[in-house]
Protein backbone atom coordinates (compact mmCIF):
# COMPACT_ATOMS: atom_id res chain seq x y z
CA UNK A 1 0.00 0.00 0.00
CA UNK A 2 2.58 2.51 1.07
CA UNK A 3 4.49 1.58 -1.81
CA UNK A 4 1.81 2.63 -4.55
CA UNK A 5 1.36 5.97 -2.51
CA UNK A 6 5.32 6.66 -2.32
CA UNK A 7 5.04 5.50 -6.23
CA UNK A 8 2.30 7.46 -7.24
CA UNK A 9 4.08 10.53 -5.59
CA UNK A 10 6.85 10.51 -7.36
CA UNK A 11 4.85 10.21 -10.60
CA UNK A 12 3.21 12.64 -9.77
CA UNK A 13 6.14 14.79 -8.86
CA UNK A 14 7.61 14.32 -12.01
CA UNK A 15 4.39 15.63 -13.79
CA UNK A 16 4.69 18.51 -12.01
CA UNK A 17 8.16 19.36 -12.38
CA UNK A 18 6.90 19.04 -16.20
CA UNK A 19 4.04 21.79 -15.34
CA UNK A 20 6.42 24.07 -13.75
CA UNK A 21 8.98 23.52 -16.93
CA UNK A 22 6.36 24.27 -19.60
CA UNK A 23 3.94 26.89 -17.89
CA UNK A 24 5.76 28.03 -15.20
CA UNK A 25 8.64 28.91 -18.09
CA UNK A 26 11.20 27.53 -15.01
CA UNK A 27 14.67 26.31 -16.85
CA UNK A 28 14.77 22.25 -16.05
CA UNK A 29 18.12 22.57 -14.98
CA UNK A 30 17.51 25.26 -11.93
CA UNK A 31 14.90 22.77 -10.42
CA UNK A 32 15.87 21.79 -7.38
CA UNK A 33 13.76 20.41 -4.29
CA UNK A 34 15.33 23.56 -2.01
CA UNK A 35 14.92 26.83 -5.07
CA UNK A 36 12.91 28.80 -3.44
CA UNK A 37 10.24 30.63 -6.19
CA UNK A 38 12.22 33.74 -6.26
CA UNK A 39 15.05 31.89 -7.31
CA UNK A 40 13.58 30.15 -9.95
CA UNK A 41 12.30 33.71 -11.31
CA UNK A 42 8.83 32.41 -10.81
CA UNK A 43 6.24 35.57 -10.48
CA UNK A 44 2.94 35.61 -9.08
CA UNK A 45 1.36 35.30 -13.05
CA UNK A 46 3.11 32.09 -13.82
CA UNK A 47 2.29 30.09 -10.14
CA UNK A 48 -1.70 31.03 -11.76
CA UNK A 49 -0.76 29.34 -14.63
CA UNK A 50 0.76 26.51 -12.97
CA UNK A 51 -1.91 25.91 -10.82
CA UNK A 52 -4.55 26.17 -13.72
CA UNK A 53 -2.70 23.42 -15.46
CA UNK A 54 -2.48 20.98 -12.23
CA UNK A 55 -6.49 21.84 -12.31
CA UNK A 56 -6.77 21.02 -15.99
CA UNK A 57 -4.54 17.87 -15.15
CA UNK A 58 -5.88 16.31 -11.81
CA UNK A 59 -8.98 18.27 -11.30
CA UNK A 60 -7.83 19.54 -7.99
CA UNK A 61 -8.52 23.01 -7.26
CA UNK A 62 -5.36 24.70 -4.97
CA UNK A 63 -5.68 28.10 -3.15
CA UNK A 64 -2.85 29.68 -3.42
CA UNK A 65 -3.66 30.48 -0.32
CA UNK A 66 -3.42 28.87 3.51
CA UNK A 67 -0.44 26.11 3.08
CA UNK A 68 0.72 26.61 -0.20
CA UNK A 69 1.70 30.38 0.40
CA UNK A 70 3.39 28.72 3.85
CA UNK A 71 5.85 26.82 1.21
CA UNK A 72 9.11 27.75 1.44
CA UNK A 73 10.52 26.40 -1.88
CA UNK A 74 10.00 24.22 -4.71
CA UNK A 75 9.90 20.69 -2.51
CA UNK A 76 7.42 22.54 0.01
CA UNK A 77 5.04 23.97 -3.38
CA UNK A 78 5.20 20.41 -5.23
CA UNK A 79 4.44 18.20 -1.55
CA UNK A 80 1.33 20.37 -0.29
CA UNK A 81 0.38 20.07 -4.46
CA UNK A 82 0.74 16.25 -4.40
CA UNK A 83 -1.17 16.40 -0.92
CA UNK A 84 -4.30 17.39 -2.14
CA UNK A 85 -4.43 15.42 -5.47
CA UNK A 86 -3.83 12.46 -3.63
CA UNK A 87 -6.34 13.93 -1.04
CA UNK A 88 -8.96 14.39 -3.68
CA UNK A 89 -8.55 10.98 -5.78
CA UNK A 90 -8.91 9.20 -2.13
CA UNK A 91 -11.85 11.00 -2.00
CA UNK A 92 -13.42 9.88 -5.12
CA UNK A 93 -12.01 6.43 -4.66
CA UNK B 1 -27.40 56.47 2.89
CA UNK B 2 -28.72 53.44 0.61
CA UNK B 3 -28.01 49.55 -0.17
CA UNK B 4 -28.22 46.33 -1.36
CA UNK B 5 -26.16 43.77 -0.64
CA UNK B 6 -26.84 39.48 -0.30
CA UNK B 7 -28.19 40.66 3.57
CA UNK B 8 -31.26 42.50 1.52
CA UNK B 9 -32.67 45.40 -0.04
CA UNK B 10 -31.80 48.29 2.85
CA UNK B 11 -29.16 49.21 4.62
CA UNK B 12 -30.82 48.07 7.73
CA UNK B 13 -30.59 44.49 6.42
CA UNK B 14 -26.85 45.06 5.77
CA UNK B 15 -25.85 46.63 9.35
CA UNK B 16 -28.19 43.95 10.82
CA UNK B 17 -26.26 40.82 9.45
CA UNK B 18 -23.02 42.86 9.64
CA UNK B 19 -24.10 43.39 13.80
CA UNK B 20 -24.71 40.46 14.23
CA UNK B 21 -22.58 38.47 12.34
CA UNK B 22 -24.93 36.92 10.31
CA UNK B 23 -23.42 35.93 6.62
CA UNK B 24 -25.62 36.18 3.56
CA UNK B 25 -22.71 33.98 1.41
CA UNK B 26 -24.72 30.45 0.39
CA UNK B 27 -25.04 28.43 -2.84
CA UNK B 28 -24.32 30.57 -5.90
CA UNK B 29 -27.73 30.27 -8.04
CA UNK B 30 -27.58 30.78 -11.91
CA UNK B 31 -29.51 30.14 -15.20
CA UNK B 32 -26.08 28.98 -16.30
CA UNK B 33 -24.36 27.28 -13.54
CA UNK B 34 -21.30 26.76 -15.73
CA UNK B 35 -18.86 23.35 -13.98
CA UNK B 36 -17.28 25.90 -11.47
CA UNK B 37 -15.41 24.73 -8.39
CA UNK B 38 -16.51 27.64 -6.34
CA UNK B 39 -20.17 27.33 -5.17
CA UNK B 40 -20.56 30.13 -3.46
CA UNK B 41 -20.95 34.11 -3.09
CA UNK B 42 -22.87 36.51 -1.46
CA UNK B 43 -25.47 36.51 -4.23
CA UNK B 44 -28.73 39.13 -3.42
CA UNK B 45 -31.88 36.45 -4.24
CA UNK B 46 -35.04 37.53 -4.93
CA UNK B 47 -34.34 41.12 -6.36
CA UNK B 48 -37.16 41.93 -9.06
CA UNK B 49 -36.02 44.95 -10.54
CA UNK B 50 -39.62 45.37 -11.82
CA UNK B 51 -40.56 46.00 -8.01
CA UNK B 52 -38.57 49.14 -7.99
CA UNK B 53 -37.97 50.79 -11.10
CA UNK B 54 -40.39 51.46 -14.25
CA UNK B 55 -40.28 49.06 -17.89
CA UNK B 56 -38.47 51.37 -19.33
CA UNK B 57 -35.31 51.87 -16.89
CA UNK B 58 -35.38 48.00 -16.70
CA UNK B 59 -35.17 47.28 -20.41
CA UNK B 60 -32.49 49.90 -20.71
CA UNK B 61 -30.19 49.00 -17.66
CA UNK B 62 -27.71 45.88 -16.51
CA UNK B 63 -28.37 44.97 -12.99
CA UNK B 64 -25.78 46.68 -11.69
CA UNK B 65 -27.21 49.96 -12.65
CA UNK B 66 -30.45 48.68 -11.17
CA UNK B 67 -28.89 48.17 -8.14
CA UNK B 68 -27.54 51.51 -8.16
CA UNK B 69 -30.75 53.23 -9.09
CA UNK B 70 -32.38 51.33 -6.00
CA UNK B 71 -29.92 52.09 -3.74
CA UNK B 72 -30.06 55.73 -4.77
CA UNK B 73 -33.56 55.87 -4.12
CA UNK B 74 -33.25 54.51 -0.42
CA UNK B 75 -30.49 57.02 0.19
CA UNK B 76 -32.41 59.73 -1.20
CA UNK B 77 -35.08 59.36 0.68
CA UNK B 78 -33.52 59.30 3.81
CA UNK B 79 -31.58 62.58 2.98
CA UNK B 80 -35.27 63.75 1.99
CA UNK B 81 -34.65 65.25 -1.54
CA UNK B 82 -37.66 64.49 -3.59
CA UNK B 83 -37.36 63.17 -7.05
CA UNK B 84 -39.37 66.04 -8.37
CA UNK B 85 -36.88 68.70 -6.68
CA UNK B 86 -34.40 68.07 -9.76
CA UNK B 87 -30.81 68.98 -8.82
CA UNK B 88 -29.32 70.89 -11.09
CA UNK B 89 -25.91 71.30 -12.12
CA UNK B 90 -24.94 72.04 -7.84
CA UNK B 91 -25.09 67.76 -7.72
CA UNK B 92 -22.08 65.71 -8.88
CA UNK B 93 -23.05 61.81 -9.30
CA UNK B 94 -19.87 59.40 -8.76
CA UNK B 95 -20.41 55.65 -8.61
CA UNK B 96 -17.62 53.17 -8.50
CA UNK B 97 -17.71 49.74 -10.71
CA UNK B 98 -15.21 47.04 -11.44
CA UNK B 99 -16.36 45.81 -14.37
CA UNK B 100 -19.95 47.60 -14.90
CA UNK B 101 -22.16 45.49 -16.94
CA UNK B 102 -20.89 42.16 -16.75
CA UNK B 103 -23.92 40.34 -16.41
CA UNK B 104 -25.80 42.00 -19.53
CA UNK B 105 -22.33 41.12 -21.40
CA UNK B 106 -22.04 37.56 -20.60
CA UNK B 107 -25.74 36.81 -21.68
CA UNK B 108 -25.09 38.45 -24.84
CA UNK B 109 -22.09 36.95 -25.55
CA UNK B 110 -23.83 33.60 -24.78
CA UNK B 111 -27.02 34.93 -27.30
CA UNK B 112 -24.30 35.75 -29.77
CA UNK B 113 -21.79 32.90 -29.90
CA UNK B 114 -24.04 30.20 -28.91
CA UNK B 115 -27.74 30.42 -29.25
CA UNK B 116 -27.33 32.45 -31.92
CA UNK B 117 -29.79 34.95 -31.21
CA UNK B 118 -30.60 38.36 -31.69
CA UNK B 119 -28.45 40.34 -29.12
CA UNK B 120 -29.68 43.30 -27.25
CA UNK B 121 -30.07 46.44 -29.50
CA UNK B 122 -29.61 48.14 -26.11
CA UNK B 123 -26.21 46.27 -25.27
CA UNK B 124 -23.47 48.95 -25.28
CA UNK B 125 -25.63 51.29 -23.30
CA UNK B 126 -26.41 48.68 -20.39
CA UNK B 127 -22.61 47.25 -20.55
CA UNK B 128 -20.93 50.68 -20.35
CA UNK B 129 -18.95 51.18 -16.98
CA UNK B 130 -20.63 54.81 -16.56
CA UNK B 131 -24.24 53.14 -16.87
CA UNK B 132 -25.22 53.68 -13.38
CA UNK B 133 -24.07 56.88 -12.84
CA UNK B 134 -25.78 57.80 -15.67
CA UNK B 135 -29.18 56.95 -14.88
CA UNK B 136 -28.88 58.03 -11.07
CA UNK B 137 -27.92 61.26 -12.93
CA UNK B 138 -30.90 61.63 -14.92
CA UNK B 139 -33.29 60.09 -12.24
CA UNK B 140 -32.31 62.48 -9.95
CA UNK B 141 -31.81 65.63 -12.40
CA UNK B 142 -27.74 65.92 -11.14
CA UNK B 143 -26.47 68.13 -14.04
CA UNK B 144 -23.27 68.49 -12.82
CA UNK B 145 -20.24 66.28 -12.98
CA UNK B 146 -21.57 62.45 -13.53
CA UNK B 147 -19.19 59.94 -14.12
CA UNK B 148 -17.62 56.37 -12.96
CA UNK B 149 -14.49 55.21 -11.40
CA UNK B 150 -13.59 52.10 -11.97
CA UNK B 151 -10.51 50.58 -9.63
CA UNK B 152 -11.74 47.40 -9.28
CA UNK B 153 -11.61 47.11 -5.19
CA UNK B 154 -11.16 50.42 -4.80
CA UNK B 155 -13.88 51.89 -7.14
CA UNK B 156 -16.08 53.08 -4.60
CA UNK B 157 -13.79 54.33 -1.61
CA UNK B 158 -12.06 56.27 -5.00
CA UNK B 159 -15.87 57.41 -5.99
CA UNK B 160 -16.73 58.31 -2.41
CA UNK B 161 -13.42 60.55 -1.59
CA UNK B 162 -13.51 62.46 -5.31
CA UNK B 163 -17.18 63.38 -4.54
CA UNK B 164 -16.07 64.35 -1.21
CA UNK B 165 -13.32 66.69 -2.41
CA UNK B 166 -15.91 68.34 -4.51
CA UNK B 167 -18.09 69.11 -1.98
CA UNK B 168 -15.46 70.63 0.24
CA UNK B 169 -13.62 72.79 -2.51
CA UNK B 170 -17.01 74.14 -3.10
CA UNK B 171 -17.46 72.74 -6.79
CA UNK B 172 -20.82 71.25 -5.88
CA UNK B 173 -23.12 71.48 -3.61
CA UNK B 174 -24.55 67.34 -3.81
CA UNK B 175 -22.17 64.37 -4.70
CA UNK B 176 -24.70 61.11 -4.69
CA UNK B 177 -21.77 58.67 -4.54
CA UNK B 178 -20.74 55.09 -3.80
CA UNK B 179 -20.17 51.99 -6.11
CA UNK B 180 -22.30 48.79 -7.44
CA UNK B 181 -21.39 45.57 -8.83
CA UNK B 182 -23.70 43.00 -10.13
CA UNK B 183 -21.10 40.48 -11.98
CA UNK B 184 -21.72 37.34 -10.63
CA UNK B 185 -21.74 34.94 -13.54
CA UNK B 186 -20.08 31.62 -14.40
CA UNK B 187 -17.35 33.07 -16.06
CA UNK B 188 -16.33 35.39 -13.77
CA UNK B 189 -16.45 32.96 -10.28
CA UNK B 190 -14.48 31.00 -13.06
CA UNK B 191 -12.62 33.65 -13.82
CA UNK B 192 -11.47 34.95 -10.45
CA UNK B 193 -10.74 31.16 -9.50
CA UNK B 194 -8.00 31.42 -12.23
CA UNK B 195 -6.07 33.48 -9.84
CA UNK B 196 -6.73 30.97 -6.71
CA UNK B 197 -7.94 33.46 -4.62
CA UNK B 198 -11.10 32.50 -4.22
CA UNK B 199 -12.05 30.09 -0.80
CA UNK B 200 -13.72 26.86 -1.36
CA UNK B 201 -15.71 27.19 2.22
CA UNK B 202 -15.44 29.71 4.80
CA UNK B 203 -13.39 33.28 3.98
CA UNK B 204 -11.75 33.80 7.92
CA UNK B 205 -9.90 37.28 7.57
CA UNK B 206 -6.92 37.57 10.01
CA UNK B 207 -7.69 34.20 11.00
CA UNK B 208 -5.16 31.22 10.78
CA UNK B 209 -5.97 28.55 8.22
CA UNK B 210 -7.78 31.03 5.72
CA UNK B 211 -7.87 30.43 2.24
CA UNK B 212 -8.80 33.29 0.37
CA UNK B 213 -11.95 35.82 -0.14
CA UNK B 214 -15.58 35.26 -1.42
CA UNK B 215 -17.06 37.12 -4.24
CA UNK B 216 -20.29 39.16 -3.43
CA UNK B 217 -22.62 41.63 -5.42
CA UNK B 218 -24.98 44.47 -4.59
CA UNK B 219 -24.60 48.76 -4.36
CA UNK B 220 -23.89 51.18 -1.48
CA UNK B 221 -25.10 55.02 -2.35
CA UNK B 222 -24.39 57.75 0.07
CA UNK B 223 -25.35 61.30 -0.52
CA UNK B 224 -22.89 63.50 0.64
CA UNK B 225 -23.84 67.78 1.42
CA UNK B 226 -22.34 70.76 1.80
CA UNK B 227 -22.39 71.50 5.24
CA UNK B 228 -23.90 75.18 4.74
CA UNK B 229 -26.81 73.89 2.73
CA UNK B 230 -27.89 71.14 4.89
CA UNK B 231 -27.92 72.93 7.69
CA UNK B 232 -30.19 75.84 5.67
CA UNK B 233 -32.67 72.97 4.82
CA UNK B 234 -32.28 70.96 8.28
CA UNK B 235 -30.72 67.77 7.14
CA UNK B 236 -30.22 65.01 9.37
CA UNK B 237 -26.09 64.24 8.83
CA UNK B 238 -25.21 60.73 9.81
CA UNK B 239 -21.44 61.48 9.78
CA UNK B 240 -18.59 63.66 8.47
CA UNK B 241 -16.41 62.66 5.37
CA UNK B 242 -13.42 63.91 6.78
CA UNK B 243 -10.46 62.04 4.98
CA UNK B 244 -9.64 60.98 1.99
CA UNK B 245 -6.11 59.05 0.88
CA UNK B 246 -5.20 57.56 -2.14
CA UNK B 247 -2.05 56.01 -3.30
CA UNK B 248 -0.32 53.68 -6.00
CA UNK B 249 1.99 50.75 -5.63
CA UNK B 250 3.33 51.26 -9.03
CA UNK B 251 4.76 47.30 -8.28
CA UNK B 252 1.99 44.24 -9.13
CA UNK B 253 -1.09 43.92 -10.54
CA UNK B 254 -1.99 41.48 -7.68
CA UNK B 255 0.48 41.52 -5.12
CA UNK B 256 -0.27 44.36 -2.31
CA UNK B 257 2.42 46.66 -0.95
CA UNK B 258 2.56 47.74 2.83
CA UNK B 259 4.13 50.98 1.67
CA UNK B 260 1.25 51.64 -0.78
CA UNK B 261 -1.50 50.89 1.82
CA UNK B 262 0.04 52.51 4.62
CA UNK B 263 0.07 55.46 2.12
CA UNK B 264 -3.39 55.73 1.36
CA UNK B 265 -4.01 55.52 5.31
CA UNK B 266 -1.95 58.06 6.41
CA UNK B 267 -2.94 60.69 3.57
CA UNK B 268 -6.76 60.10 4.96
CA UNK B 269 -6.29 60.65 8.74
CA UNK B 270 -3.86 63.72 7.70
CA UNK B 271 -6.66 65.14 5.05
CA UNK B 272 -8.87 64.65 7.90
CA UNK B 273 -6.18 66.80 10.14
CA UNK B 274 -6.55 63.85 12.62
CA UNK B 275 -4.29 62.52 14.89
CA UNK B 276 -3.86 58.69 14.52
CA UNK B 277 -4.74 57.87 17.97
CA UNK B 278 -8.58 59.91 17.40
CA UNK B 279 -9.18 56.76 15.09
CA UNK B 280 -11.62 54.53 17.19
CA UNK B 281 -12.57 51.50 14.81
CA UNK B 282 -11.06 50.23 11.44
CA UNK B 283 -13.45 48.27 8.96
CA UNK B 284 -10.59 46.58 7.25
CA UNK B 285 -9.92 45.92 3.45
CA UNK B 286 -9.39 42.17 5.07
CA UNK B 287 -10.03 39.65 2.11
CA UNK B 288 -9.15 36.43 3.72
CA UNK B 289 -6.14 35.68 1.33
CA UNK B 290 -3.26 35.11 3.31
CA UNK B 291 -1.41 37.89 1.76
CA UNK B 292 -3.63 40.64 1.86
CA UNK B 293 -4.56 40.35 5.55
CA UNK B 294 -0.84 40.07 6.60
CA UNK B 295 0.13 43.19 4.48
CA UNK B 296 -3.32 44.97 5.79
CA UNK B 297 -1.88 44.50 9.55
CA UNK B 298 1.59 45.50 9.10
CA UNK B 299 0.60 48.55 6.99
CA UNK B 300 -1.78 49.32 10.08
CA UNK B 301 0.65 48.77 12.50
CA UNK B 302 2.83 51.58 10.42
CA UNK B 303 0.24 53.81 10.91
CA UNK B 304 -1.17 53.24 14.56
CA UNK B 305 2.06 51.57 15.96
CA UNK B 306 1.46 49.72 19.23
CA UNK B 307 -2.15 51.16 19.81
CA UNK B 308 -2.79 48.52 17.13
CA UNK B 309 -3.59 45.92 19.69
CA UNK B 310 -6.32 48.18 21.17
CA UNK B 311 -8.13 48.86 17.93
CA UNK B 312 -11.15 47.16 16.87
CA UNK B 313 -10.23 46.47 13.06
CA UNK B 314 -12.97 43.49 11.16
CA UNK B 315 -13.42 42.97 8.34
CA UNK B 316 -17.01 42.25 7.36
CA UNK B 317 -16.57 40.42 4.00
CA UNK B 318 -17.04 36.99 5.42
CA UNK B 319 -20.95 38.70 6.12
CA UNK B 320 -21.57 40.59 2.32
CA UNK B 321 -18.78 39.05 0.50
CA UNK B 322 -16.32 41.20 -1.89
CA UNK B 323 -18.37 42.89 -3.65
CA UNK B 324 -15.37 44.76 -5.62
CA UNK B 325 -16.58 47.64 -7.42
CA UNK B 326 -19.31 48.30 -4.50
CA UNK B 327 -17.45 46.62 -0.86
CA UNK B 328 -15.64 49.72 0.13
CA UNK B 329 -19.25 51.22 -0.57
CA UNK B 330 -20.85 48.92 1.78
CA UNK B 331 -18.26 48.74 3.89
CA UNK B 332 -18.51 52.62 4.60
CA UNK B 333 -22.05 52.55 5.26
CA UNK B 334 -21.71 49.53 7.89
CA UNK B 335 -18.69 51.77 9.56
CA UNK B 336 -20.64 54.89 9.64
CA UNK B 337 -23.35 52.62 11.47
CA UNK B 338 -20.77 51.50 13.76
CA UNK B 339 -19.93 54.84 14.76
CA UNK B 340 -22.87 56.22 15.28
CA UNK B 341 -24.16 52.80 17.46
CA UNK B 342 -20.96 52.86 19.03
CA UNK B 343 -21.10 48.97 18.22
CA UNK B 344 -18.22 46.94 16.61
CA UNK B 345 -18.72 44.48 13.75
CA UNK B 346 -17.51 41.29 14.14
CA UNK B 347 -14.75 39.62 11.80
CA UNK B 348 -16.59 36.09 11.99
CA UNK B 349 -15.70 32.59 10.69
CA UNK B 350 -12.43 33.62 12.75
CA UNK B 351 -10.77 30.39 14.35
CA UNK B 352 -7.51 31.54 15.73
CA UNK B 353 -5.13 33.80 15.88
CA UNK B 354 -2.53 33.93 12.67
CA UNK B 355 0.70 35.82 14.36
CA UNK B 356 0.96 37.31 11.06
CA UNK B 357 -2.33 39.43 12.13
CA UNK B 358 -1.49 40.07 15.22
CA UNK B 359 -4.30 42.89 15.98
CA UNK B 360 -7.59 42.57 17.29
CA UNK B 361 -10.33 41.48 14.78
CA UNK B 362 -13.37 41.41 17.11
CA UNK B 363 -13.49 37.83 16.63
CA UNK B 364 -16.94 36.47 15.94
CA UNK B 365 -18.78 38.96 18.13
CA UNK B 366 -19.58 42.36 18.11
CA UNK B 367 -19.09 44.65 20.77
CA UNK B 368 -19.84 47.83 21.94
CA UNK B 369 -17.41 50.06 21.76
CA UNK B 370 -17.49 54.07 21.42
CA UNK B 371 -15.74 55.41 18.50
CA UNK B 372 -14.77 59.57 17.76
CA UNK B 373 -13.74 58.72 13.99
CA UNK B 374 -13.14 55.38 12.33
CA UNK B 375 -11.47 54.23 8.78
CA UNK B 376 -12.48 52.30 6.05
CA UNK B 377 -9.96 50.73 3.86
CA UNK B 378 -9.75 48.97 0.01
CA UNK B 379 -7.39 47.83 -1.60
CA UNK B 380 -7.53 46.74 -5.14
CA UNK B 381 -5.57 45.03 -8.10
CA UNK B 382 -3.45 46.89 -10.24
CA UNK B 383 -2.23 48.63 -6.55
CA UNK B 384 -4.96 51.45 -6.04
CA UNK B 385 -5.30 51.68 -2.24
CA UNK B 386 -7.82 54.39 -0.81
CA UNK B 387 -9.28 54.95 2.61
CA UNK B 388 -11.84 57.06 3.77
CA UNK B 389 -12.12 58.44 7.30
CA UNK B 390 -15.72 59.34 8.75
CA UNK B 391 -16.19 61.10 12.05
CA UNK B 392 -19.18 61.93 13.71
CA UNK B 393 -21.24 65.32 12.95
CA UNK B 394 -20.47 68.10 14.24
Amino acid sequence: MSGSVTQDRTEIEQQLVDLFVSDGMVDRNAIKPDATLESLGIQSVDIMMVLMSIEEKFGVYVPIDEKLSEAKNLEGFINHVIDRILEEKQKSA
Amino acid sequence: MGAISGAGIGTAALWQAARDGKTAIGRIELDRPGQNTIKIAAQVKNFDPADHLDSTTVAMTDRFSQFAAVATDEAMAQANLPRDQRLGERAAVIIGTGVGGFTTLDDMMYLYHVTKARMNPMTIPRVMSNAAACHVSMRYGCTGPAFAVSSACSSANQAIGIGASLVKSGAVDYAIVGGSEASITATYIRAWELLRVLTPDFCRPFSIKRSGMTIGEGAGILVLENARTAQARGAKVLAEIAGYGTSSDARDLVRPDLEGAAAAMRGAIENANLAPDTIDYVNAHGTGTVINDAVETAALKKIFGERLAKIPVSSTKPIHGHAIGASAALELIITINAMREGFVPPTINWLEADPKCDLDPVPNQGRKHPIRAAMSNSFAFGGLNAAIVVTQPS
